[in-house]
C-alpha cells in the first residue's frame, strides 16, 4: 500500500516575509516567468554594478572576515578576549564601547553609574585605550570601532595611542561606525543637534581621506533599522539614502568622489528570513552602484558597496537559549551566501547578556565550520540564477528604489530624519511585527510556539558595575593628577573655538586635547558647550497596534478589563513607559507604549535618558498607577532599587513597578525582592501582560 | 485606590507647595466616581481663598504646531525670572479604545526636571472643547499650590478648542508658517478667541517665509474679526529660542491693558457667571434619568408612528421630571 499524504495540507500557513505589509506573497513557486521582467540578471561579480560580489573572484580568494563584536567592561578585559580570540582565529577586532561612553560621559559622571562598563567596554582616556591595544598590533590588526556620538575623542584617542606605539595613521586599517543618521533613526546614541553632528561625520570622513587610506571612515549602518523592525526594503532604502546623503556630505568639501567612495563600507543585520536577507544584500549592491553613478566615478571601485554583517540580536530568544545557535548558523549561511566581506555571529546568549568566553567561542567556530568545512567558499554568489532569488532580488530593488524616491523627494535622509518620517514608519512596522509574534502569526519556537517546559540554564557573564567604576575613576583621577592642567584647558578652549567657527576640522583640535591627556568626557563637554546637547521629539504612533490584532480574543479581554477598571475607580489605568540610564533602544518602549494605549490605557512616556529620580517624579507628577520601566543594557539592577527607594521615600510605594525587557532570570530574585510586582521577558504577549497588570490592580482595589 | 490621604492633609499639602499632594488632587478632581467628586468638592472648599491669584493662559493651535515645545522654552523663560509655572496639558483619547498616549514631558524635557514647574498631561476623555471638565479645577489647585502663571495646552483639534476660553485670562493661538493654505485651515472661530498669535517654527529654510506668513496675519485679522483690538501677531521659533521673550511681554501688556480697562475682572466674573450655569446644567443632566420615565416608549412609539414630534416628547419628560422634583 502506498503511503498516503492527501490529509497533510502542503501549506501549513502563509508564508508572509517580511518585504513590506502592503507586499504580496512573495515567496511562492517563482519560474522563469518571474525573470521576464529582471533587468539585472547579466551582471556578474567585481564589475559594476557588482551584483555578485565586489570581487571578481570573491572568497576562493580570500574568505570573509571573521569579526566578532565584543567589549568587556574594562579596557584589561576586553585586551586579553581580544587577544586569546586571535589567538583562537579571528581576524579582526570589533569593539564595543559602554553606554556612557557613547554619550560622551567620563564613568565617573554623576549621571551613568548604572551603566559604566555595561553594554561594552569604559573607554575615558587615552590610556585606557593604550591598555585596550596593549601587544597588539596596529600596523597589522584591522579594527572596526562601534561610535558615533563620541566619535571625534575615541577617533583622536586610537590615532594618539598608534602613534604613540610607533604606528602612523596611514597604516591604520579598519573601521569605524560614524554614522550619526541612523542614530537619530532609531540607536538614539547621538549628543549633539543633526548639524553640528553631520559637521563632524564630514570631518572624520575628510580627515581618515586626506591621512587614513586603508581606513574606512564611515560604515552605514542598517542593522539598527533591522533590529528596530524594519522590513528588508525599508533597511535597504533607508541604509542607502544615509550613504548618499555621507557622499554629498563630503563632495560638498570638495573632496573628489575616487578619494572616498571606495572606502565607505556598510553593515547590515541578517534575520531568519533566509532567502530574502540573502537577495537584501545582492539588491544593496545593485543600488549603491546606482546611486553613485551620476557622481561620475572614475574608479568602479567607488561604486562596490562592501559590507560588514550581523546574525540578528531581536531573532534570539532568552526562553530555550541553545536554539539561537541554529538561528545563528542559518542566519550566518544567508549573509555568506549574499557574499559578506565580514561577519559578527551573535552568542547564544546575547539576548540575555554580554556573551561569556564560552557562548563567544561557539559563536566564532559557527564561521569557521563555515569556511572550512563546507567549501562554501569555492563559489561565488550560489544562490545566482535561482528563480526565488533572482525574483526577491528584482522586488526588493524596486521597492527600495521607491522608498529611496520619497526620501529623496522631501531633501534627502537630513531633512527627512528632521520631518520624523522614517523612524515613524520603522515604528509602524515594528508595532505590526509586534502584533503578529502576539497572535502567533509570526511563529518564533520557543516562545509562541513548540515552547519547552524544563527551563536550560546557561551560565551568564556578570558584570560588577561597581567595581569597574570603582576603578574607571581611580584611574580618572590619577590621570588627572599626572599631566599638565593648564595645556589640557588651551587644547579645550582652542576646541570649543573651532567649533564655534566652521573652518577647522575638529579632528585635528581633537587630537591635541588626545594627546594631553584631556578625557572623553572633557573633550565632548567642550563640544557640548558650543553646539548643546539633542533632546529627540517625536510623536508615538496610535492605532497601529490594535488595527492589526482587533480580533484577537486576548486585546478584546484586556481592552474590557481597563473598561472595567475606569468604571471601578473612576479612571482608566495609567502607565509611565520609562526608559532608565543610558540605553537609548527605544523600539520596545515605543512598541509597549502604543500597544497599552491602543488596550485602553493612558499612557505616559517620559524623555530618554532618565535618572530613577527623573522617572519617580514623572510618576508621580502624572499621578500613575503604574510605572513600566524597558532595561535592554544591564543597568536595571543598579538603577531599579534607586527608583524603588525613592517611591518609598516619597510615600508613594503604591504605584507598582513592572519591568521589560532583556532581564537575566538570575535577576529576577533582586529585583523582586526591591518590589518589582511583575517582569516581562522577550517574547511576552503585550496584551496578556496587560491583563496581567490589570487584575493585580483590581486585587489592590478591593483587598488594599 | 491608592491610599489617598485625607481631605485636611491633601489640603494642607498642596498649601504647602507638596507635589504629590497636588498631584493627587488632581486625580481626585478628574474622578469619574461619584464618592470622589464628593471629596473633590470638598477638598476645593478648603482652598478657597488661596486661588484666583495667578495668570491664567491658554496656548492652542492645531496638532504639530509645536505647543509643548513653545511651552518648553516659554516656561524656562519664566522661571529664570523667579516664577514657578503650572503647566495643564490635555491629550486626545481614542474614542475608539478610550486609551491615551500622553508625551508632552518628551518635548518639554528641560522644563519636567525643573525644580519650580509642575506639569501635569490629562487625557481628554471623552469632553469636547479642548479642555476636560476637571480642567477650571485643577487650575484653581495650582493656584492654590502657589503657581503663577498658570498655562493650559490644549488638545489642539482647532474646532474643540473654543472651551478653553472660558477657563483662561488670555489664548494665545500658534500658526505654522505657511501663510496661505494654513488661513485657510483655520475656522473663523479660533481666530476671533485669540488674544495673541505667534507664528512658530521661524528657523532654518521656513525664517524668510515666517515673516510674510505674520503679515498675512495681521492682515487677514483685521479683515476678519470684529474686536475693538486687533491681535498681535509674532514671529518665534522654539528651535533658536527667538522671539519667546516677546511672547511673554506681549502677554503682560496685555494684562496690564485688560487690568486698565476692566476688561479683566469681567471677562473672570463673566467666566464664573458660566462656569456656575454649566455646573448646574450638568447636574441636572447627571440628576435626570431619562430611561427611568415609563412615559419614554410610550412618546418613542408616537414619534415613530408620526403621532408626536421629538420635541413634544422632550416637554412631556421634562415635565414628568419637574413634577417628581416636588
Amino acid at each position: 500500500m502506498r503511503p498516503d499524504f492527501s490529509s497533510i495540507p502542503l501549506i501549513r500557513r502563509g508564508i508572509t516575509p517580511n518585504i513590506d505589509r502592503s507586499g504580496s506573497n512573495l515567496l511562492r513557486t517563482c519560474d522563469h516567468f518571474d525573470l521576464e521582467s529582471c533587468e539585472h540578471l547579466d551582471y556578474s561579480a567585481g564589475l559594476p554594478p557588482f551584483l555578485r560580489g565586489p570581487y571578481p573572484s570573491m572568497y576562493a580568494e580570500r574568505p570573509w572576515t571573521i569579526r566578532q563584536y565584543a567589549g568587556f567592561s574594562t579596557a584589561e578585559e576586553s585586551n586579553a578576549f581580544y587577544l586569546s580570540a586571535i589567538a583562537a582565529g579571528q581576524c579582526g577586532i570589533s569593539v564595543a564601547f559602554d553606554l556612557p561612553t557613547h554619550r560622551g560621559y567620563d564613568s565617573d559622571h554623576s549621571l551613568v553609574h548604572g551603566d559604566v562598563g555595561q553594554a561594552g567596554v569604559a573607554i575615558d582616556s587615552i590610556e585606557d585605550m593604550h591598555i585596550l591595544f596593549n601587544h597588539i598590533s596596529l600596523a597589522d590588526m584591522s579594527v572596526s570601532m562601534t561610535m558615533n556620538g563620541a566619535v571625534l575623542p575615541i577617533m583622536a584617542f586610537f590615532i594618539v595611542a598608534a602613534q604613540e606605539s610607533g604606528v602612523m595613521p596611514q597604516q591604520l586599517r579598519g573601521t569605524i561606525q560614524n554614522d550619526i543618521l541612523k542614530e537619530f533613526m532609531v540607536r538614539n546614541t547621538y549628543i549633539y543637534p543633526p548639524q553640528p553632528s553631520m559637521r563632524i561625520t564630514g570631518d572624520i570622513i575628510q580627515w581618515c581621506t586626506e591621512n587614513m587610506p586603508r581606513f574606512n571612515p564611515v560604515s552605514v549602518s542598517g542593522y539598527h533599522m533591522h533590529e528596530a523592525g524594519a522590513p528588508a526594503a525599508m533597511e535597504l532604502a533607508y541604509t542607502l539614502a544615509n550613504g548618499l546623503e555621507y557622499v554629498r556630505t563630503a563632495i560638498d568639501r570638495g573632496l573628489d568622489i575616487d578619494s572616498f567612495a571606495p572606502r565607505i563600507s556598510f553593515f547590515f543585520g541578517i534575520g531568519m528570513n533566509y532567502f530574502i536577507e540573502l537577495s537584501k544584500l545582492r539588491a544593496a549592491r545593485i543600488l549603491w552602484a546606482r546611486l553613485i553613478k551620476p557622481f561620475e566615478p572614475k574608479n568602479p571601485k567607488s561604486m562596490a558597496l562592501r559590507m560588514h554583517c550581523q546574525t540578528s540580536g531581536y531573532s534570539l530568544t532568552a526562553q530555550d537559549p541553545r536554539n539561537n545557535i541554529a538561528r545563528t548558523t542559518l542566519e550566518a549561511l544567508s549573509a555568506v551566501c549574499g557574499q559578506t566581506q565580514s561577519l559578527h555571529t551573535n552568542a547564544l546568549d546575547e539576548a540575555l547578556a554580554l556573551p561569556s568566553a564560552d557562548t563567544s567561542r561557539i559563536a566564532r567556530n559557527t564561521q569557521l565550520i563555515l569556511q572550512e568545512e563546507t567549501e562554501l567558499t569555492r563559489a561565488i554568489d550560489p544562490w545566482g540564477g535561482s528563480y526565488v532569488v533572482e525574483y526577491l532580488t528584482h522586488t526588493l530593488t524596486h521597492h527600495a528604489w521607491s522608498y529611496i524616491q520619497e526620501i529623496e523627494s522631501i531633501g534627502g535622509m537630513t531633512k527627512a530624519i528632521a520631518s520624523g518620517l522614517p523612524k515613524m514608519r520603522i515604528e509602524e512596522e515594528a508595532a505590526v511585527k509586534q502584533a503578529n509574534i502576539d497572535q502567533g502569526k509570526e511563529i518564533i519556537v520557543g516562545i509562541n510556539s513548540f515552547q519547552s517546559k524544563s527551563s536550560s540554564e546557561i551560565r551568564l557573564l556578570r558584570v560588577d558595575n561597581r567595581e569597574v567604576l570603582a576603578n574607571q575613576s581611580k584611574r580618572l583621577s590619577h590621570l588627572k593628577q599626572s599631566r599638565d592642567s593648564s595645556k589640557v584647558e588651551q587644547a579645550l578652549e582652542h576646541l570649543r573655538k573651532c567649533a564655534s567657527q566652521d573652518n577647522a576640522n575638529l579632528l585635528d583640535v581633537a587630537l591635541i586635547a588626545a594627546k594631553e591627556r584631556a578625557t572623553l568626557g572633557e573633550i565632548s563637554a567642550a563640544l557640548e558647550s558650543v553646539f548643546g546637547r539633542y533632546h529627540a521629539q517625536h510623536e508615538p504612533i496610535t492605532g497601529v497596534y490594535s488595527a492589526t490584532m482587533e480580533t484577537d480574543e486576548c486585546t478584546v479581554k484586556a481592552q474590557s478589563l481597563s473598561d472595567e477598571f475606569a468604571k471601578l475607580t473612576g479612571r482608566r489605568p495609567r502607565i509611565l513607559i520609562a526608559k532608565i540610564g543610558l540605553d537609548g533602544h527605544d523600539r520596545g518602549a515605543r512598541v509597549i507604549a502604543t500597544a497599552f494605549a491602543d488596550l485602553g490605557f493612558d499612557v505616559d512616556i517620559g524623555p530618554l535618558f532618565q535618572t530613577p529620580e527623573d522617572v519617580a517624579r514623572q510618576a508621580i507628577e502624572n499621578d500613575v498607577h503604574i510605572t513600566g520601566i524597558s532595561s535592554l543594557a544591564g543597568a536595571h539592577r543598579t538603577l531599579i532599587p534607586e527608583l524603588m527607594n525613592i517611591f518609598q521615600r516619597d510615600g508613594r510605594s503604591d504605584i507598582k513597578v513592572v519591568v521589560g525587557g532583556i532581564i537575566p532570570n538570575e535577576d529576577y530574585p533582586l529585583l523582586y525582592h526591591s518590589g518589582v510586582v511583575s517582569i516581562f521577558g522577550p517574547g511576552t504577549v503585550i496584551a496578556e501582560a496587560a491583563q496581567k497588570i490589570i487584575n493585580q490592580l483590581l486585587d489592590h482595589v478591593s483587598h488594599p | 485606590m491608592s491610599l489617598i490621604p485625607d481631605i485636611n492633609s491633601l489640603a494642607k499639602g498642596i498649601l504647602s507647595y507638596d507635589r504629590g499632594c497636588l498631584s493627587r488632587g488632581i486625580t481626585l478632581i478628574e474622578s469619574g466616581l461619584s464618592s470622589d467628586r464628593d471629596k473633590a468638592q470638598l477638598l476645593l472648599n478648603k482652598l478657597l481663598g488661596h486661588t484666583n491669584s495667578a495668570l491664567r493662559i491658554a496656548v492652542t493651535g492645531s496638532p504639530g504646531v509645536g505647543k509643548s515645545s513653545l511651552i518648553e522654552k516659554l516656561g524656562l523663560h519664566l522661571t529664570e525670572s523667579g516664577n514657578r509655572i503650572a503647566v495643564l496639558s490635555i491629550d486626545p483619547s481614542s474614542p475608539n479604545t478610550g486609551g491615551s498616549i500622553m508625551g508632552d514631558k518628551t518635548r518639554m524635557p528641560q522644563l519636567a526636571h525643573h525644580e519650580d514647574v509642575f506639569i501635569r498631561p490629562s487625557p481628554s476623555g471623552n469632553t469636547q472643547g479642548g479642555v476636560t471638565h476637571a480642567t477650571r479645577s485643577a487650575m484653581l489647585l495650582c493656584e492654590a499650590a502657589g503657581y503663577n502663571p498658570i498655562i493650559i495646552e490644549t488638545v489642539g483639534t482647532g474646532q474643540g478648542d473654543y472651551g478653553v476660553r472660558h477657563v483662561v485670562d488670555f489664548v494665545l493661538l500658534l500658526v505654522l508658517p505657511h501663510a496661505g493654505d494654513e488661513l485657510q485651515g483655520i475656522k473663523r472661530g479660533i481666530l476671533e478667541i485669540a488674544d495673541l498669535i505667534a507664528v512658530t517654527k521661524a528657523d532654518g529654510d521656513m525664517k524668510s517665509k515666517s515673516g510674510i506668513a505674520a503679515k498675512s496675519y495681521q492682515h487677514a485679522l483685521g479683515m476678519r474679526t470684529n474686536k475693538l483690538s486687533i491681535p498681535k501677531v509674532l514671529i518665534t521659533s522654539a528651535h533658536d529660542n527667538s522671539g519667546i521673550s516677546e511672547v511673554w511681554e506681549s502677554i503682560q501688556s496685555l494684562e496690564t491693558d485688560a487690568l486698565h480697562h476692566g476688561h479683566f475682572q469681567q471677562r473672570r466674573q463673566q467666566q464664573i457667571k458660566d462656569a456656575i450655569l454649566e455646573a448646574t446644567r450638568s447636574l441636572l443632566l447627571s440628576d435626570f434619568n431619562g430611561s427611568e420615565y415609563r412615559s419614554l416608549n410610550d412618546m418613542q412609539q408616537k414619534v415613530v408612528n408620526s403621532k408626536s414630534t421629538v420635541h413634544e416628547a422632550a416637554r412631556r419628560l421634562l415635565n414628568e421630571y419637574l413634577q417628581s422634583q416636588k
